[in-house]
């Protein structure tokens, strides 16, 4: 009788327990998902800000012709991007053009000072901050997510029921690694 | 770490479900006293005494519709309360939507978006709060919706990564769940404290009536006082002792959002130095701030009875919590407060115009000179060229106040039109200290709407040039030496929106600043120099008054 009732209970440990475990894999995976497409959100948002930008930095800028135009290039080059290593190289690519047209942007203080182009920079700054968070919600999920798939039990299972790890949203370069959060 | 609404809900259920017991407790606790009470003062006035009368000799039948009755109000009124609570705490405070023409109300809505991103992408809503005091608030209720307020003074004070810090610390709040049962228990209570003052009210008017009826009444009065009084009390020492490890907890998720400890660190550091009220609200809801508006000395001690009785922790604990978070100490912080402060600009010396005559521009050829008398019949606009007689420089009758006065007198007929009142120019949109104003950039005076003048007089980006101080000096001298009645004022302006006359007066007779205002548009002209002779006099007597 104990006997009977020990091994109902186990049968029902045995099937209830994966049960659990695939549920909170699936929830995870999706948070996941959702973390990445919102980047995808953010970077739309700072393609459209950049022709304008460039716009009203070309009125004072006559002669940075070269910045500017690497800007837009880079800008048309991450709309284009395919895949997910390219995607990320690409905007790598524009944040560099960007910080350098911000550099330059310090030598023309009636530029600085021009109301249109402050609310510009807020913008932009704005939007970098927010691919930014996104980039750490998404990597937060992406280690909740790892961190259920490899511990035991759940790893004795998860290969089977089709769940693997996720790649983390990285730095590419040396020196992205190197450089400080810009403040614009 | 719980970042779901779903989430939030069965992590915190137990502690909301505490709260509406506490609620069915109070109604039914109420409603018996009340029937108590009134038995038996109906049973002293039949018979005459109290002698023979047993100790709650009432059938059980009728506590328990009380009871029955106690948890359909409760149910009533939680469910008013907690579904509707934001929009009605936010009124209390008096909180406002940002303005997305003000450069720091849309930098503030920018930084509530990103540390929105940053949790996920909820949905959190951006409030501020009409006040110079130093402080910031989060709310939130049942329906998924939630809000951050922060103070104009914040506003001011703080640069943009403090501020991000400061939103941080109040959306951590949020996805931990404490601002959902603070708003919750807020909320419910808030209609106790509101019944709780009217009967202190009624209490102390009828102290003055006495009467064998009023005994009874009064007496009923006073037990429902003494309730909600506890009740109140109770609810506070509960919230009061989850919250002040909540708000380590929030720091903590702060700078797990902003990845910036220093910041959050300095951004407490100035406002724990400055005011930091709330403005005018009631005691219950300081638990919602990120500092308590309501200074305590037990604030900044530890142990028990602090624990229980106040609702923040000690400043300078959370200061060393997030100081060793950013290897530094006090001193490298206070240095690092004082290098963010961005000094006010210096206004360099203008030199006085003297009366000359003019050579004006007529069809191409200059014609001249003349004297201001002279140029009666010919036909001056704000934008004709002239050139002052011994002078090269050639310029546009807008940019010389003798002739835009001239211009003035005899009547222009483009009144209306949102020209400037005093020399006809067309308005231009322009930002003063981040507030959207119209402004002439012919004679430099300013058309503001009356709503914002609050925060012109919070915000200091602008610098002050030594005829502005001395002609504030001037008005002082005015204000000091008394105004007796009410002054007879020319009005000679006429408002750029609607064309009729504006009221001239003294914006007040603290400050006897001379302006125009068209009560029908709700805007004031403030001539050239008189907005800044206003912001001085009022910044100095703020500071006169801090010491």
């Amino acid at each position: 009788m104990m006997t009977g009732l020990l091994l109902v209970i186990l049968v029902i440990l045995l099937v209830a327990a994966p049960i659990a475990i695939y549920n909170q894999l699936v929830v995870l995976r999706q948070r996941v998902k959702n973390g990445f497409s919102q980047i995808d959100v953010q970077l739309k948002r700072r393609h459209d800000l950049i022709p304008n930008l460039v716009e009203t930095a070309k009125g004072y800028m006559a002669h940075e012709r070269g910045t500017l135009d690497e800007v837009i290039k880079a800008r048309n080059m991450a709309i284009g991007a395919q895949g997910v290593a390219g995607q990320a190289q690409a905007e790598n690519m524009l944040s560099g053009a960007l910080k350098s047209l911000f550099a330059v942007v310090e030598n023309y203080p009636n530029l600085k000072a021009d109301t249109q182009m402050l609310a510009l920079q807020e913008e932009l700054t704005n939007t970098e901050n927010k691919i930014s968070f996104a980039r750490q919600y998404y990597n937060d999920e992406v280690m909740n997510y790892n961190t259920q798939v490899t511990v035991f039990p759940a790893n004795l299972m998860a290969g089977s029921f089709g769940f693997n790890k996720e790649e983390f949203f990285q730095a590419e370069t040396p020196e992205d690694r190197a450089a400080p959060k810009v403040q614009f | 770490m719980p970042f779901s609404f779903v989430e939030i809900e069965e992590h915190k259920s137990w502690q909301i479900g505490f709260v509406f017991v506490g609620l069915v407790l109070f109604y039914f606790v109420g409603a018996s006293l009340l029937i108590v009470v009134t038995h038996y003062v109906l049973l002293y006035q039949a018979r005459g005494s109290l002698a023979n009368t047993g100790f709650l000799l009432l059938p059980p039948k009728i506590f328990i519709c009380t009871f029955l009755v106690a948890l359909a109000a409760a149910g009533l009124h939680w469910v008013y309360s907690i579904y509707q609570s934001i929009p009605h705490l936010l009124k209390i405070m008096r909180a406002t939507a940002p303005d997305p023409q003000d450069s720091y109300h849309k930098q503030l809505q920018n930084i509530v978006d990103e540390v929105s991103v940053a949790v996920g992408g909820r949905k959190i809503d951006c409030v501020v709060l009409p006040t110079s005091a130093l402080n910031a608030f989060s709310l939130a209720d049942f329906s998924g919706k939630a809000a951050i307020g922060v103070t104009e003074g914040l506003l001011t004070c703080l640069n943009r990564a403090q501020l991000e810090a400061v939103v941080g610390h109040e959306a951590g709040h949020i996805i931990m769940g404490d601002t959902l049962i603070e708003t919750a228990t807020v909320s419910a209570v808030s209609v106790f404290t509101g019944l709780n003052h009217f009967l202190g009210e009624a209490l102390r008017g009828s102290r003055t009536s006495r009467s064998e009826r009023g005994g009874g009444a009064i007496l009923l009065v006073l037990v429902l006082y003494l309730v909600t009084l506890v009740l109140r009390f109770l609810t506070y020492l509960i919230s009061m002792f989850i919250s002040r490890e909540c708000e380590y907890r929030a720091d903590a998720v702060a700078v797990r959002l902003v990845r910036d400890p220093l910041s959050l660190a300095q951004a407490l550091r100035k406002i724990s130095r400055g005011w930091r009220g709330g403005g005018d609200i009631y005691d219950s809801l300081e638990t919602l701030f990120i500092v308590s508006p309501n200074c305590n000395a037990l604030d900044e001690k530890e142990g028990f009875l602090a624990d229980l009785f106040s609702t923040h922790p000690p400043v300078t604990q959370r200061l060393k919590i997030l100081l060793s978070m950013a290897h530094a100490d006090l001193n490298t912080l206070d240095a690092s407060v004082k290098e963010n402060e961005v000094a006010r600009p210096t206004v360099p010396v203008i030199e006085k115009i003297t009366e000359p005559r003019w050579l004006i521009d007529v069809n191409g050829k200059w014609e001249g000179p003349f004297a201001a008398a002279a140029t009666l019949g010919m036909d001056l606009r704000y934008d004709t060229f002239i050139r002052r007689d011994g002078s090269g420089q050639v310029m546009m009758v807008s940019d010389d106040p003798d002739l835009i006065g001239l211009l003035r007198q005899r009547g222009e007929s483009s009144r209306g039109q949102n020209n400037c009142p005093r020399c006809l120019t067309p308005l231009a949109n322009a930002l003063y200290e981040g507030v959207p104003v119209e402004s002439c950039q012919a004679c430099g005076g300013v058309l503001l709407a009356d709503d914002k003048i609050l925060r012109i007089i919070i915000r200091h980006e602008q610098g002050f040039s030594a005829e502005v101080m001395r002609q504030a000096r001037l008005v002082q001298a005015v204000a000091q030496k008394g105004i007796l009645g009410v002054p007879k004022f020319h009005h000679e302006l006429s408002c750029p929106r609607c064309a009729q006359i504006m009221n001239r007066h003294f914006y007040s007779f603290v400050y006897p600043v001379e302006v125009d205002t068209c009560y029908l548009c709700n805007v004031t002209w403030y001539d050239k120099d008189e907005l800044e002779i206003l912001q001085y006099l009022i910044e100095s007597a703020e500071s006169a008054q801090q010491g």
